[in-house]
């Protein structure tokens, strides 16, 4: 293309990054009558919509209905020859990630928003080059730049994926067939759900953490009964441990690892996958060029998600932690609504992002573990409540688990909540809500829950943290 | 002789009362030899080493560092020959500070420095000189070393920390590798970093309790009306914040948490802080200046001086002569020419006499790191510009780096103090007792002046001086003003 036939296309807002980001912004931005602009180099609906969040969700629910076939006879039910095919449950999660990503064009075409393929970069503020395969391609001109391009899986040097035998995230979801042994370095929550997912189809699973426990974010009684749970499942773990070696010899890989009393460990895998936290993107921007600061290489932002250049803007992934795709969506709507001069507006308190983990069980949280409440000093009030002594818990047969809750007891603020067990994801924000509303225990207490529901074990849980359970 | 022989905190100084010991430079069951320096101690004015008064090898360390120890108590013990536990144990069990040490400064036996002091009348002031055994510290700066050393090291995010200490050795500079871990699986703890940072972090909570434990008080009507989030109205309840007292910003006009806490801050007068213990240097600083202005009877008299001329001598001085004279250096000579023209100001009051130095000697107050000391260029009034220029400029340099030996900042008969270089137009001084004036410089400005009933541009520079009235009266304060004045508008006098 002659630069001859290159214009500039001029718009309130560009954004560059379609994902939960990126697309919101777009979105929340052309409802307040701004003219937008989308740049996205790849899919529309960025990572998590094809290749994080969603798609794995759909494997796992594969795995939950496959694992429920298996134990239909303690249902009183029989099934005969429970079988899978990996090819079809890797379609079927293909196909709604594409379904989804389609949804995200009419969203753009419905509010009338331009969309640019390319990789979009800052020449100047206000100004942006999109180049294909770095050949420019267009320049766009806007008042507000947002950038939200996410963040990729982690590396560690010489341990790179090579997508064959070493996987990062995106090969773990679109196997071809199942291996017979992995091995998941990482215990997060994207490590520890590869690793109950390939687990329900039989394969043998082994879980390796630099850490002293696994889902190092979580609180600490979550992690020891989660890790129990996952044990029961068959899943095999090394804590403390960090890998040393990991060597591809033909079709599988050779991984040595120093366990928690400094004894060498090692084994030989089919497949490895690379779990180990991500890094943001952040390269070629044309964000340090322009002065925009850098820390550990995240973008550095205000508390309204504006970087130290006037007019340009970072969410999601690629500022600071958590890395959830609701954070950056709901960073999005705060970014452009203070651009568009809204008032009454919060900024993101950290604190209050629910963090959820879709393996068998489930794990859910918000706020702050019973650990960092006592270390800033709280006089906290701890409740917990088993759901082994739940009616719906029995009789769903998902007893296992627990729910429980961190009280302030100067103010009856619910600081923490962390739970572990079937559905857990969607009870949490039950939890989120109260505290957004700053409701005390004794609002929580005189709630009525319905019964019978899995959401009872949140009203006891607060019940139990002032000494009044009623069924423990 | 006995075996056991005590390492104490030595007396530097008149006005040495306690020290911070800062390192031990020997370890238990090191020789030490007579003379051989021991242990670095911070008083309120530098950091100095100890020498060791006895020989024979280190078998006890007392004192840790970091702990702060009057004059004359122990630090350590030193034996020759074989001795047990039980012996040292009982030695330190039965040691007495030597009751003579507490009240006498270390001043070794034909001082010059000492006698030299003596000699212009002052025996209190010789007392204060520092022994010539005991050398500056020439390897060793104060605080800002320790600081700095601390936040050296290689890249901390692997170290086990707590959130919390994490967050406090960052708001410090500390790195993570040098604190010492005593938490959980060998976490450094919050603990661990205000331990070695010497600081304390109060927690934000301090305001709210500092509410809780107030009266109730300011408005007292129901505010059980007032739309407030349940935690919000708790909080309140808690701290007897009524929550007509309290701005609302939450939504539909909601009394936060945050609102609470907010109020807590504004109606206590308190907000979060943190608290660093005072070094010696600022204990020194607080308890001479306190007593300074409570008990001498201050008074002031300023007066504008015209410095063009000045500026003119010192640009042709520096540009064409090869010096790099400062306005300060100009004042130094000029206030020890007016001292000498009006002695009655080179005095002290000691209680029952008036006493009347002889030469001038000249303090300079030099801000450094964690405070002010007062370097003293002696006989000022027989020492050229150049040289008192290259004098103050060494001993400036010097206190920056906690190098000065005690005996450059002791004594001094007059004290100058110049916030010039900041631009203030002027400001009163304590006097930097037991002197009796110090002289307040201000800026140099361009300002109109009336001249023989014309309006010209001159370089005005104010200068007060804060006098004690009990030695110096204000007639001779007068005097001593336009005596500097006359020096400084007219630098070729100075030569007289």
């Amino acid at each position: 293309m002659a630069t001859s036939e290159i214009t500039t296309r001029k718009f309130d807002i560009a954004v560059v990054g379609a994902g939960p980001g990126g697309y919101v912004a777009a979105i929340r931005a052309a409802q307040l009558g701004m003219s937008v602009a989308i740049i996205e180099k790849q899919h529309m609906g960025g990572v998590c919509l094809n290749w994080g969040c969603i798609p794995t969700k759909s494997l796992l629910k594969s795995a939950e209905v496959y694992q429920s076939m298996l134990h239909a006879e303690e249902y009183g039910l029989s099934t005969k020859d429970a079988g899978f095919d990996i090819k079809k449950i890797v379609q079927r999660s293909r196909d709604i990630a594409a379904r989804l990503s389609r949804g995200i064009d009419f969203l753009m075409k419905k509010n009338d928003i331009t969309v640019i393929s390319g990789f979009g970069r800052l020449a100047a503020p206000g100004e942006l080059e999109v180049s294909v395969d770095e050949e420019l391609t267009g320049r766009v001109s806007a008042t507000h730049i947002i950038f939200a391009t996410g963040a990729r899986p982690r590396s560690l040097p010489g341990m790179e994926a090579d997508g064959e035998v070493i996987w990062s995230a995106k090969e773990a979801m679109v196997p071809e067939s199942l291996p017979g042994s992995l091995l998941v370095v990482g215990s997060g929550a994207i490590g520890m759900e590869f690793a109950s997912f390939y687990r329900t189809f039989g394969t043998e699973v082994t879980v390796l953490e630099m850490m002293d426990r696994i889902l190092p974010q979580e609180d600490a009684d979550v992690s020891a009964a989660a890790q129990r749970a996952f044990k029961k499942r068959g899943i095999k773990f090394f804590t403390d441990s960090k890998l040393e070696t990991l060597e591809v010899k033909g079709s599988s890989a050779e991984a040595m690892w120093a366990d928690r009393n400094g004894n060498s460990q090692g084994g030989t895998f089919d497949r490895v996958i690379m779990a180990v936290g991500v890094v943001a993107n952040t390269e070629g921007l044309g964000l340090a060029e322009q002065g925009v600061k850098m820390e550990r290489g995240q973008v550095v932002v205000d508390k309204w998600s504006e970087t130290s250049v006037k007019g340009v803007y970072a969410i999601g992934d690629m500022t600071a932690p958590p890395w959830l795709a609701h954070k950056a969506s709901h960073e999005a709507v705060i970014c452009v609504e203070k651009i568009a001069g809204l008032e009454n507006l919060e900024p993101l308190d950290p604190l209050s992002v629910p963090a959820c983990t879709y393996s068998s069980p489930q794990i859910a949280s918000v706020g702050l573990t019973e650990q960092q409440a006592k270390e800033q000093g709280i006089n906290v009030r701890v409740g917990r409540f088993d759901l082994n002594a739940l009616g719906k818990a029995q009789a769903m047969g998902e007893a296992e688990g627990f729910v429980k809750t961190i009280f302030d007891e100067d103010s009856g603020e619910l600081l923490g909540a962390h739970m572990l067990g079937a559905e857990v994801t969607e009870l949490i924000q039950g939890y989120v809500i109260a505290q957004k509303l700053e409701a005390t225990e004794a609002e929580l207490a005189h709630t009525v829950f319905a019964h019978p529901t899995m959401s009872e074990a949140m009203h006891e849980s607060v019940l139990d943290a002032y000494d009044q359970a009623i069924h423990s | 002789m006995s075996k056991l022989h005590a390492l104490t905190v030595p007396k530097w100084g008149m006005s040495m009362e306690e020290g911070e010991l800062i390192e031990w430079r020997v370890d238990v069951g090191d020789q030490i030899s007579i003379g051989d320096e021991f242990v670095d101690i911070e008083t309120s004015k530098i950091v100095n080493t100890a020498e060791s008064s006895c020989d024979g090898t280190l078998v006890r360390i007392v004192a840790q560092p970091g702990e702060i120890h009057r004059v004359a108590m122990l630090l350590g013990v030193v034996a020759q020959g074989d001795v047990t536990e039980a012996e040292i144990d009982a030695f330190v069990e039965n040691f007495e500070p030597d009751a003579a040490a507490l009240n006498k400064p270390l001043v070794s036996e034909g001082d010059d420095s000492a006698e030299r002091q003596v000699s212009y009348g002052a025996p209190a002031q010789a007392a204060e000189a520092a022994s010539t055994e005991t050398p500056a510290v020439a390897d060793k700066a104060p605080t800002a070393s320790a600081a700095a050393s601390l936040a050296d090291g290689p890249d901390d995010s692997g170290v086990k920390a707590s959130v919390v200490a994490r967050r406090i050795a960052k708001a410090h500079n500390i790195n993570l590798n040098n604190v010492p871990a005593t938490g959980r699986n060998g976490r450094v703890s919050k603990q661990d970093v205000e331990k070695a940072a010497g600081v304390s972090v109060q927690p934000a909570r301090k305001a709210k309790q500092a509410m809780a434990e107030q009266p109730a008080q300011r408005t007292t009507i129901d505010d059980s009306r007032i739309a407030a989030t349940p935690v919000a109205r708790r909080l309140a309840k808690k701290l007897n914040i009524n929550l007509h007292d309290v701005t609302p910003t939450g939504r539909r006009n909601r009394v936060t948490k945050e609102d609470i806490e907010q109020a807590a801050r504004a109606l206590s007068g308190l907000s979060d802080y943190s608290e660093v213990a005072l070094s010696g240097m600022r204990k020194t600083i607080a308890a001479r200046l306190s007593e300074s202005k409570q008990t001498i009877p201050h008074y002031r008299v300023s007066v504008d001086i015209e410095i063009d001329s000045l500026l003119a001598q010192r640009k042709y001085m520096n540009a064409e002569l090869g010096h790099s004279l400062s306005v300060n250096d100009f004042i130094i000579k000029a206030c020890a020419g007016a001292l000498q023209r009006v002695p009655a100001v080179n005095v002290q009051y000691t209680g029952d006499a008036i006493r009347q130095f002889e030469q001038a000697d000249i303090s300079m107050a030099v801000a450094i790191d964690g405070g002010l000391i007062t370097p003293v260029i002696r006989n000022a009034g027989n020492k050229s510009l150049s040289q008192i220029s290259s004098e103050a400029k060494d001993l400036a340099k010097r206190a920056q780096t906690g190098k000065l030996t005690v005996d450059e900042f002791q004594g001094g008969s007059f004290t100058i103090s110049n916030l010039g270089m900041y631009g203030v137009d002027q400001f009163d001084a304590i006097i930097n007792s037991p002197q009796a004036a110090i002289l307040a410089v201000g800026a140099g400005k361009e300002k109109p002046v009336v001249r023989d009933g014309e309006i010209t541009a001159a370089t005005v520079m104010r200068v007060s001086m804060s006098s004690d009235h009990r030695a110096i009266d204000g007639a001779v304060a007068a005097q001593f003003l336009q005596a500097l004045k006359g020096f400084l508008e007219n630098p070729a006098s100075m030569l007289l």
